[in-house]
């Protein structure tokens, strides 16, 4: 048997007298999508951050193909909530500046690099626009051609779309989901529950800094058999049952539904190629957008 | 303003105005490094040397700069360090200014956003590169008002240096005053100098704020 692509053996981080990370495993085959989800103050954006090695942990450890991963070594890439741009730089020169320090590129090839990068993610026309003359969207796409430029093996998403309106959350996600196509192994914090059942293969369910349920994304959402997990989703589905109905007709919100019977109605399973069918949070969170070929080196835009 | 006299006193000012800038930039540029030196212990030093920084800043900002001024250069000898007028007046200047840098660093610092610097470690860059690439120029940003404020500040203050002996701008125009007996002019040209010295600075400022 092999080793995972990412192994995190009892992952705990203690500050003070407050357990954030509760003996946390988490094990990650290389190309998976896994969606981590629960309430606030879970342990989420920690459990990504003490896997990117910015916050020290108290007990455990982190393995990144069989080795400890040392930030900055250019194996795992976070894209962060509030994008982390560096304001004074442009969009290339975002992107550029730690091909040229880190990966000791000359000025051309870097700005080559990317210019490259920016196209992928749609934003080649931008690249010499600071942050601040940038949407949030779009910022938040340099920020990730600028994680895609350094050619990271793992890459953490930390609610990356968490300070976005849902247009621009919906291009954001666009270009996570070409990315999910390539088969980029990814951990991705979100609270767009459509996205994470649609996208990941895998989600786990934290709260109190503990995964309470880590399996597939179309059985956890469907079964949502855990009482935690039960109430998290449907105060989700409440929040959003008034959302306008899509297109196709939406399935009745059950928030109030007896344990047992299932949240999000999936009587008649997909096919196992066919994407989720979770229409209410697909359509609620994550309304359909212009996908971006992530994998295509000329997107149009 | 009669302009015979303003071409016969001209050459005297400027020598003056030479030494005025002299003196400020040298004083500015040892305020600077000093400055950066001081908000280091006073941020990220040991105990001792973040103590220091405090009794340096308060009291180079609390006890005014002519007292200083005749300290380093009137009272140091009896300790037995005897000075050259020069290196007093350079020296107090600049080790006020530094205080005033400290602190104008130190602010600026705390406005980068941690995130900028997270983004840079987990990219790979080291701590000197991420000081240098991504945290001072933020900062700068955020500074850049305050520290043309101090040099302006350090330039006309370096009108007390005069009290040392040194020929800078003041005692020149001080000089031309008491020689012609024509103060109102001589004072005059003395403040239309500064200003336009200044008002470089200010040009520096404006110009980058722009930018």
């Amino acid at each position: 048997m092999t080793a995972p692509f990412l192994l995190a053996e009892g992952l705990e981080r203690r500050v003070g007298d407050t357990q954030i990370l509760d003996r946390i495993d988490l094990s990650v085959e290389r190309g998976q999508v896994v969606g981590l989800i629960g309430p606030s103050g879970s342990g989420k954006s920690s459990l990504l951050r003490c896997i990117a090695g910015l916050d020290p942990l108290t007990g455990g450890r982190v393995l990144v193909e069989g080795r400890a991963a040392v930030p900055g070594d250019g194996t795992i890439g976070m894209v962060f909530q509030q994008f982390n741009l560096w304001p004074h730089l442009t969009a290339g020169e975002n992107v550029a500046l730690a091909l040229r320090l880190v990966r000791k590129m000359s000025r051309a090839e870097a700005g080559e690099r990317a210019r490259a990068m920016l196209d992928r993610v749609g934003l080649a026309k931008f690249a010499d626009r600071r942050p601040a003359q940038l949407s949030g969207g779009q910022q938040q796409r340099v920020a990730i051609a600028r994680t895609l430029a350094m050619e990271p093996r793992l890459i953490l998403f930390d609610e990356p779309t968490a300070s976005l309106d849902p247009e621009l959350t919906t291009e954001v996600l666009d270009v996570i989901r070409g990315l999910a196509e390539t088969g980029m192994t990814m951990l991705v914090v979100s609270h767009e529950m459509g996205f994470v059942a649609s996208v990941a293969s895998r989600a786990v369910f934290l709260d109190h800094g503990r995964v309470l349920v880590d399996g597939p994304a179309r059985a956890v959402f469907r079964d949502a058999e855990e009482p935690r997990l039960r109430r998290f989703l449907s105060t989700y589905l409440q929040r959003v049952a008034w959302a306008p109905e899509p297109e196709a007709p939406a399935m009745p919100v059950q928030a109030a539904a007896p344990a047992g019977f299932p949240l999000i109605d999936a009587a008649s399973p997909a096919p196992a190629e066919a994407p989720a069918r979770f229409p209410l949070l697909d359509a609620a969170a994550n309304p359909p957008g212009e996908g971006l070929p992530v994998a295509g080196p000329r997107a149009a835009r | 303003m009669d302009p015979t006299f303003i071409q016969e006193a001209m050459p005297a000012l400027m020598r003056g105005a030479a030494a005025t800038v002299a003196v400020s930039l040298a004083a500015i540029a040892l305020g600077f490094v000093a400055g950066a030196g001081i908000a280091a212990a006073a941020t990220s030093g040991p105990r001792g040397l973040r103590a220091f920084a405090a009794v340096y800043i308060s009291f180079f900002r609390g006890v005014p700069l002519l007292v200083q001024l005749l300290l380093a250069y009137y009272a140091l000898p009896f300790l037995g360090i005897d000075i050259p007028a020069i290196a007093a007046a350079v020296g107090t200047l600049g080790l006020c200014c530094a205080a005033y840098m400290a602190e104008i660093l130190r602010g600026g610092l705390a406005t980068v956003p941690p995130g900028a610097v997270e983004a840079a470690r987990l990219l790979g860059l080291t701590r000197a590169q991420s000081f240098l690439r991504i945290r001072l120029p933020i900062a700068a940003r955020a500074m850049r008002p305050a520290i043309v404020g101090e040099a302006i500040m350090i330039m006309k203050a370096s009108s007390l240096v005069s009290l040392v002996g040194i020929l800078e701008l003041t005692r020149a125009s001080q000089a031309l005053a008491s020689s012609t007996f024509m103060p109102l002019e001589s004072y005059a040209l003395c403040g239309a100098i500064y200003l336009a010295i200044n008002f470089v600075l200010m040009a520096i400022g404006w110009e980058r704020r722009r930018a």
